[in-house]
């Protein structure tokens, strides 16, 4: 019965020198995929790799063939990388692919991005061909999880970088960003950053430096519906700007309430929000305290983020609850689809019986009996297979969804039962019960 | 029948409320839905309690002191329901929700007239209108004053950058203000009407526009609170946090008002749901 296995190495257990060695280039991912899930044992391979992680996932028939995968990894990196690869079999690699796409396992816990990378993957292994039910199932849960997790627990709520603990703010006090104004005094790496991350809210930007040149470039860059102004307009335009982002040299505070509090009569009253990038500060600490308008600093948003690690740390622990219980049904169903295999060579016995006998009957009575006759007999064969068979095996389904040992214990007795322990182990491609196998695999086999 | 009907509303009222505090605390966001649609049912129930009480009394849904409350409760979980569906403000509902199941609650507990019973002053046609736009006024002031509410504590967090469990919960700055400025201003319409169709009122039956009794006296001065606090939005640029403190200062007053309905034995007020009778005799009528 294949089960689920993984080997490979993450952002945890290897630096990025033994991550690259192992990074297997986009091209070459198929060949890799397909050369593994033609291993002995193995049905099925996907490969997840990201600039965190390079991981193999597999469907194994069992120990031997789960070394064959690991191995393959082992191969390509060469000596250095072997000490930092893990395993998982089984329950523990299923675990793992849940918590990976829950962005679980992330450097930055919760990030966004990993499912959307998980979710790649799958689908360029299902284009290698490489991808049947077993991966099919985990993957189709692990993403059902992960977006359980994203919706019940605020785990990705917070901010975790300082520009968008700034926009995470902006938000907080203005609502929705768009048709808002961003006022970027003063062009900077972080400036840049905030602005872009503003501008795609939909705000606004306008940038205002020293030497109108360099406003004028980052205004390029932007795009869109930027634009650059003199350093000297800088009052007026904060008369109009709703979120200032300011991170010039100065040495002495721009922003003091003598500039800012004219400004807020001008403006009505609506309120200002000050981000300041600059170390020397750009904004008078005096200004926060004027109504209406909110000025944070670098330790300001530093705090910020800080804050919302440690909150994403205790909702990454009710997150892995979540995680436990999808895992736990994820193994139920896995388990009840197992027990199916005994109920496939059931009907396999049974139909072969009905067919030989009917055939039997049809030679004794000859050739005297018309179409419809014959077909009756058939029917009749048919019939009483399926009736017989019917409790027996809603009573198999039943002990597969109750678990391991019950599905065990009841497949043994019909086994017993209906004389199948001579018929070797099952295969389930016969059985009726089996998990459809998607074409791609077929096509991949070829 | 009423009453069952009533305490069932209260339970769906339960329900919402506790849906909508563990959406606050969890962040589930259906819980929120669960909450949205207990309250509704709660609504439907609760109209149908008023509709049945309005065919007993034939008078006014509002005609003793257990059918105002009711009364206000229903309005109060309809506006609310009503701008949640615009603003999709469910913490505000973890707020509006107790509110509400207090209010309908107490309305249970107070001894309601038995039908037919019609209290002498409410019984006149042109008073109605006066006290359902009172009782939608107060159901918005009491809205705006939630909305203050959560304001105040929002910029809390945001001034002193010290962000606890409610931040993420809690609407931005803006949405806050703007919904305390549309509440604030249409509930300010419906208490001048009331005051005015109030003062029409009292002109017709005791000759006298003003009489200063308690609940006049605080009711205008609440009229003054919010006319100043929409001037000073309006002309002086007035915004948060001075203006959701106003608002529930407003809000006390009004309460206070509503409070001296019953509390204070004089005026013209006093009378209107327990002794009205009395109240008529004892005045010029």
């Amino acid at each position: 019965m294949a089960e689920l296995f993984c080997v490979g190495l993450s952002h945890k257990s290897a630096p990025i020198e033994v991550r690259e060695k192992v990074a297997v280039p986009e091209e070459d991912q198929a060949g890799l995929l397909q050369k593994v899930a033609a291993l002995p044992g193995v049905s099925e391979a996907m490969l997840l790799s990201t600039c965190n992680r390079v991981e193999l996932f597999a469907a194994v028939a069992g120990h031997e063939s789960a070394e064959a995968v690991a191995a393959q990894l082992r191969e390509k990196g060469g000596d250095a990388v072997r000490p930092h690869l893990l395993q998982h079999q089984g329950e523990a690699a299923v675990v793992h692919l849940f918590r990976v796409a829950a962005s679980l396992d992330s450097m930055v816990v919760g990030e966004p991005q990993i499912l959307g990378q998980v979710k790649d993957a799958f689908s360029s292994s299902v284009a290698a061909g490489t991808v049947g039910g077993e991966l099919t199932r985990a993957c189709e849960a692990a993403f059902a999880a992960a977006k359980r997790v994203r919706t019940e627990t605020g785990i990705g709520a917070n901010a975790v970088s300082m520009a968008s603990a700034a926009v995470e703010l902006a938000r907080k006090i203005f609502g929705d960003l768009s048709g808002r104004t961003v006022l970027v005094v003063g062009v900077g790496p972080m400036s840049e950053i905030c602005a872009r991350h503003l501008g795609s809210e939909g705000a606004h930007v306008r940038v205002a430096n020293r030497t109108l040149e360099r406003a004028q470039a980052l205004v390029k860059e932007l795009g869109g519906k930027a634009e650059a102004r003199p350093f000297t307009d800088v009052a007026k335009l904060l008369t109009e700007a709703d979120v200032v982002v300011t991170s010039t040299a100065s040495p002495k505070p721009i922003f003091n309430v003598e500039l800012v509090q004219p400004a807020l009569k001008a403006r009505k009253g609506r309120p200002l929000f000050l981000v300041d990038l600059a170390v020397p500060r750009d904004v008078d600490p005096a200004v926060h305290q004027l109504s209406n308008v909110f000025a944070y600093n670098v330790d300001d948003l530093e705090r910020v983020v800080k804050e919302n690690l440690a909150a994403r740390s205790s909702e990454a622990a009710r997150a892995e609850v979540l995680i436990a219980e999808e895992v736990a049904r994820f193994i139920r169903s896995k388990t009840a689809r197992d027990a199916v295999p005994i109920l496939g060579q059931l009907r396999r016995r049974a139909d072969s019986i009905a067919i030989s006998e009917a055939e039997k009957t049809l030679a004794v009575l000859g050739e005297g009996l018309s179409l419809r006759q014959r077909q009756s007999v058939e029917a009749m064969a048919k019939a009483i297979v399926n009736k017989l068979l019917h409790a027996p095996t809603a009573r198999l389904r039943t002990a597969g969804e109750a678990g391991p040992e019950e599905a065990a214990r009841v497949a043994a007795a019909a086994a017993e039962l209906f004389g199948l322990a001579d018929e070797g182990p099952a295969d389930d491609g016969g059985a009726p019960e089996a998990a459809p196998i998607p074409i791609t695999r077929a096509e991949g086999q070829k | 029948m009423t009453r069952s009907l009533l305490s069932a509303a209260c339970h769906a009222y339960s329900v919402a409320g506790v849906a909508y505090l563990v959406h606050l605390v969890r962040l589930r966001g259906r819980s929120s839905t669960v909450g949205a649609l207990a309250l509704a049912a709660g609504l439907l129930l609760h109209a149908t309690v008023i509709v049945m009480r309005y065919q007993e009394m034939v008078v006014t849904p509002v005609s003793s002191l257990a059918d105002g409350l009711s009364f206000t409760a229903w309005l109060l979980v309809a506006a609310f329901l009503i701008l949640d569906r615009v603003y999709k403000l469910p913490a505000l509902g973890a707020f509006v929700t107790p509110l509400a199941l207090t209010v309908t609650v107490s309305a249970l507990l107070v001894p309601s007239s038995p039908p037919g019973e019609i209290p002498a002053l409410l019984g006149i046609p042109g008073l109605v209108a006066h006290v359902i736009v009172a009782f939608l006024g107060m159901a918005l002031f009491a809205l705006a004053g939630g909305a203050a509410v959560l304001y105040l504590v929002q910029e809390r967090q945001v001034k002193g950058k010290r962000f606890g469990f409610a931040f993420s919960r809690l609407p931005s700055l803006e949405v806050l203000d703007e919904l305390n400025r549309r509440l604030v201003v249409f509930g300010f319409a419906m208490l001048s009407v009331t005051i005015a169709t109030g003062a029409l009122y009292a002109k017709n039956r005791w000759g006298a526009y003003w009489s200063w009794d308690p609940k006049e006296t605080l009711s205008l001065l609440a009229w003054a609170i919010f006319g100043a606090l929409i001037a000073a939005r309006f002309q002086g640029g007035w915004r948060g946090k001075r203006v959701a403190l106003l608002t529930m200062l407003g809000l006390v007053v009004l309460v206070s008002s509503w409070v001296g309905l019953f509390a204070f034995p004089s005026g013209h007020h006093s009378g209107s749901f327990d002794a009205p009778a009395r109240a008529v005799g004892e005045r010029r009528g």
